[in-house]
């Protein structure tokens, strides 16, 4: 039996799959000066879907696999778009994240929260070295 | 005629017994009525002070307003949120921290400094407030916690 905290955990690894998607997307068109910050990040959401996949794995739950594709909101052209691209995939990931704070507690909760807390970090930092503002929202993952 | 004087009389009977117990009820939850202050009133006398400290480095570096306003703006944000998660009007009086920040120092790099050790410390504390809550608050406390650890990010 699948549990409100699982559907949500199992929305936030799909947003996850979609995310290193992008990330390997958008690497192609970065420089020298932001594909270290893309490359981290890159990791760190490849590390929190392994974890998802353990997690949900342990709980019964069927982990969903990556799509084969996923359909960009806007062409990937330079490295502005490719910017702009990872900021709105941290926006929308942070959104799923949020979304699995409530209906969990404990270190399952700690896990949502630090995940959300990534999304909205690295965010601002990619908002940052575009040059785009604002840097921060006053409540990331809120839609 | 007799019918609805019956009733007048029933009605002055009822208000009466009303009165009566009008003045009773108070008297006695008065004595056994005592609401816990919310869970979240030091979390938001500490987000007043927080953004209270921003306003007053904005104050003695006007020059930092780009930079920081927004974040200051974030942070009233957080204030109007909490203060209505705790039932306070969001307009008027807000808890007030005990001790002052203290003077500003003059100097640039100094503040910031500052500033990022605060909100380092104020998203410890939401993260805090955030995996004890209830689930209706958890959204907004992790927000929170995660817009203070993105001005760490911007900060340093």
């Amino acid at each position: 039996m699948t549990t409100p905290a699982d559907e949500r955990l199992v929305a936030a690894l799909q947003a996850e799959h979609a995310a290193i998607y992008a990330y390997g997307v958008a690497g192609a068109k970065l420089d020298s000066g932001t594909i270290g910050l893309a490359r981290a990040a890159d990791a760190a959401h490849r590390t929190r879907r392994d974890a998802l996949v353990v997690r949900l794995s342990g709980a019964g739950v069927n982990p969903p696999p990556a799509a084969p594709a996923y359909t960009m909101p806007f062409p990937v052209t330079d490295r502005a778009s490719a910017l702009k691209l990872l900021a709105l995939v941290e926006d929308r990931t942070a959104a799923q994240w949020r979304l699995a704070l409530a209906p969990t507690a404990g270190e399952v909760r700690k896990l949502a929260l630090d995940a959300l807390v990534d999304c909205a970090t690295r965010g601002a930092g990619l908002r940052q070295v575009a040059g785009t503002t604002p840097l921060t929202s006053p409540f990331p993952g809120k839609a | 005629m007799r019918v609805s004087s019956r009733r007048a009389v029933l009605a002055g009977a009822a208000a009466a017994l009303t009165t009566l117990t009008a003045c009773d009820i108070p008297k006695r939850s008065a004595a056994t009525w005592h609401p816990a202050p919310d869970v979240l009133l030091p979390l938001l006398t500490r987000t007043v002070a927080l953004r209270d400290r921003y306003a007053e480095i904005l104050t003695a570096f006007p020059a930092l307003q780009d930079r920081l306003g927004p974040l200051k703006d974030n942070h009233a944000a957080h204030v109007v949120a909490l203060a209505r998660e705790v039932g306070l009007d969001e307009n008027g009086p807000m808890p007030a921290a005990s001790a002052s920040a203290g003077p500003v120092v003059q100097d640039q790099a100094a503040v910031v400094k500052e500033l990022a050790g605060l909100e380092k410390a104020g998203q410890e504390d939401a993260t805090g407030a955030c995996l004890a809550a209830p689930s209706y608050r958890a959204a907004l406390l992790g927000s929170i916690a995660a817009c203070r650890a993105a001005h760490v990010e911007v900060l340093t």
